[in-house]
């Protein structure tokens, strides 16, 4: 199988551009603030990450002006005509259908993801049709391993993901009525996490093979040396307590990836801030790791007290700013852990933290998905 | 099943199993008195007649999910794989038009009257379409990649290129590819050429001696072929095999 680089990223979220993303979270900054965008009276939350200059008429959903800024983001990077498209999206442009149910009207065609789609290739100017990938909120981790694989194989040599989520009253309300969201501002790996915070984010990640990228003349930001999908086979909603799935995509991307636990540098976990979430990712992690770093191991960051839980755009966000880490070699600070959970002392990151080697990046969701990526800098 | 056999012929598969939901009513391939396949929304039904262990969160379904966990468990009682004591490295992949946009129609009813107070926890937890794979690997045991592929085509060939790619790569001993779909909900302006119900087929590497395959699929490249032929459409091909299966059975 042909090795696969990232050859251009970009996002928008709530903090801005990527290299704002990046330099906020680095300086322990949040960009999780009070809903504005409808009313929040009735729900356990009133915060979200919002990105407060996305506009849109009555009658337009809140993809277009995401996907239209991250487009103008990513204008720099040009993009071959012949790359596959794959998009990542647990809800495409639901407020379309909220509006069509308030007033009795059909709703826009970026309602379904044939319409995400359609809108995702006009406005970056793609040949293919493309798919979008439904994996709850590994939705663009699996997206990327498939690409990743699709490359791999010869066919095409060259693909663009486009993961995209945004908050609207559907989502907000639906994680209320679960108790899922913290009343505050989340605190992933905290003593004190009681829930997610949402968010909103538009990312674009080109992919080409190596040999692809040598001709194009363009310099690899870092490669996916490999990928593990499982399923935990548990429950739809909850995650596996004991971490089976995770701890079985984990190993097979390490298997993948020809790498021995002892070789990863840096975990960027899911971190949802969710009681069960964060600390089913503790359990699995100390499995894969412990017996090779003993009490600690590669050191931890999670994004989500930064940029909130941006559904199926979270884990190509993730892997953007693990492209930043790579480059930097340094972990920032898990944005909202003030007091770590006994077993995230020493592990998860309270301050910006030096690291050397591949990350592993994990994203796990509803439906008992579980999604892994093994990333490596181009040095 | 086991490595060795992956090895072998590691670029064709075996379709060991079919099992379908639609409009003539529930069927599957190596079942003479099934009804055949036909596109269209099911005639109500309830999952009981289909799998055994129906306890637990089943009366919660939706109807999106209901229709593929019947036509995902039809295939795996096809391929003589229903019956499970460990769990299984197989992966389910599957595709839809419309996701659970009749469920997400549902929930957000519930959230209109009294300012979202009353919005319903049940409905929500079923808003993705990925969910009724998710109950389909609990019920299963079934611990491999699992996804639903949302195309803009209407071919919709792509979850069946994704799964060989993904038996092809080593990522699942076996997988699940088919369809799901349900007639979209009034807010929704129905697609074109989108078949409604939904079809399940069993695909995992050949030689298995307990059962004969009904079909073989190869890959080469990005192209999925059957006996040679090019396989330019997923829906024609699940009518061209079902309606064989039925010919040779007469």
């Amino acid at each position: 199988m042909r090795k696969v680089v990232i050859v251009a990223v970009e996002a928008v979220t709530a903090l801005g551009d990527l290299e704002a993303t990046w330099e906020a979270i680095t300086a322990g900054r949040t960009g999780i603030a009070e809903v504005t965008r409808f009313p929040t009276a009735s729900y356990n939350s009133s915060y979200a990450a919002l990105i407060n200059e996305l506009e849109c008429g009555e009658d337009e959903s809140y993809i277009t002006p995401l996907l239209a800024h991250l487009s103008a983001s990513f204008a720099n990077n040009s993009i071959p005509e012949d790359a596959r498209l794959f998009t990542a999206s647990t809800k495409a442009g639901v407020d379309g259908l909220e509006r069509a149910i308030r007033g009795g009207t059909k709703a826009r065609p970026t309602t379904l993801f044939k319409g995400l789609l359609d809108q995702v290739r006009s406005t970056f100017g793609i040949k293919d049709r493309g798919v979008n990938v439904s994996a709850a909120c590994a939705s663009s981790t699996i997206a990327i391993a498939n690409a990743t694989r699709s490359i791999g194989n010869g066919f095409p040599d060259t693909a663009l993901v486009v993961g995209a989520d945004i908050i609207t009253e559907f989502v907000f309300s639906g994680f209320s009525s679960l108790r899922a969201l913290s009343p505050l501002p989340c605190h992933p790996f905290d003593t004190g996490r009681d829930g997610l915070t949402l968010g909103e984010a538009g990312v674009a990640i080109l992919l080409m093979s190596e040999e692809r990228a040598a001709r194009e003349g363009l310099t690899p930001l870092a490669t996916i040396s490999g990928w593990g999908a499982s399923n935990d086979a548990t429950h739809v909603t909850a995650p596996a307590r004991d971490g089976c799935g995770l701890i079985e995509a984990s190993t097979n991307a390490l298997k993948m990836a020809g790498l021995a636990p002892g070789e990863i540098g840096a975990l960027c976990a899911h971190g949802t801030a969710t009681v069960f979430n964060d600390a089913m990712e503790l359990t699995a992690f100390a499995k894969i790791f412990n017996n090779v770093f003993g009490p600690t191991p590669p050191p931890l960051v999670g994004f989500k007290g930064a940029t909130g839980h941006t559904m199926g755009a979270a884990g190509a966000l993730e892997v953007a700013l693990c492209v930043k880490a790579l480059a930097t070699g340094t972990l920032p600070p898990t944005v909202g852990l003030n007091d770590p959970d006994e077993r995230a002392k020493g592990w998860a990151t309270t301050a910006s933290t030096p690291f050397d080697g591949p990350i592993l990046t994990s994203n796990s969701g509803f439906g008992g998905v579980n999604g892994v990526l093994i990333l490596e800098g181009p040095r | 099943m086991n490595r060795d056999r992956m090895s072998r012929d590691s670029k064709k598969w075996a379709i060991t199993g079919m099992g379908w939901v639609g409009g003539r009513g529930l069927g599957r391939a190596r079942d003479s008195q099934s009804p055949g396949w036909a596109s269209g929304g099911p005639a109500p039904f309830k999952l009981s007649q289909v799998i055994s262990r129906t306890e637990g969160r089943s009366g919660r379904l939706d109807e999106f999910s209901k229709l593929g966990l019947a036509s995902a468990a039809l295939a795996l009682t096809d391929a003589g794989l229903d019956r499970w004591t460990a769990k299984r490295p197989i992966g389910v992949i599957a595709s839809s038009v419309y996701g659970c946009i009749g469920t997400d129609d549902a929930y957000f009813n519930t959230v209109l009257p009294d300012e979202g107070k009353l919005s319903s926890p049940n409905l929500f937890a079923y808003t993705l379409p990925n969910c009724f794979v998710g109950e389909t690997a609990l019920r299963y045991g079934l611990t491999g990649p699992t996804l639903v592929i949302n195309p803009a085509d209407t071919t919709n060939i792509s979850p069946l290129v994704i799964g060989l790619e993904t038996l092809a790569s080593g990522e699942a001993q076996a997988l699940l590819c088919g369809f799901c779909d349900l007639e979209p909900p009034a807010t929704i302006a129905p697609l074109d050429r989108v078949e409604t119900g939904s079809v399940f087929m069993l695909l995992e590497p050949p030689g298995r001696e307990d059962i004969t395959p009904l079909a073989t699929l190869a890959l080469d490249g990005a192209e999925v072929t059957n006996e040679g032929e090019k396989i330019d459409d997923f829906y024609a091909f699940i009518d061209h095999l079902i309606h064989t299966l039925e010919r040779d059975a007469r």
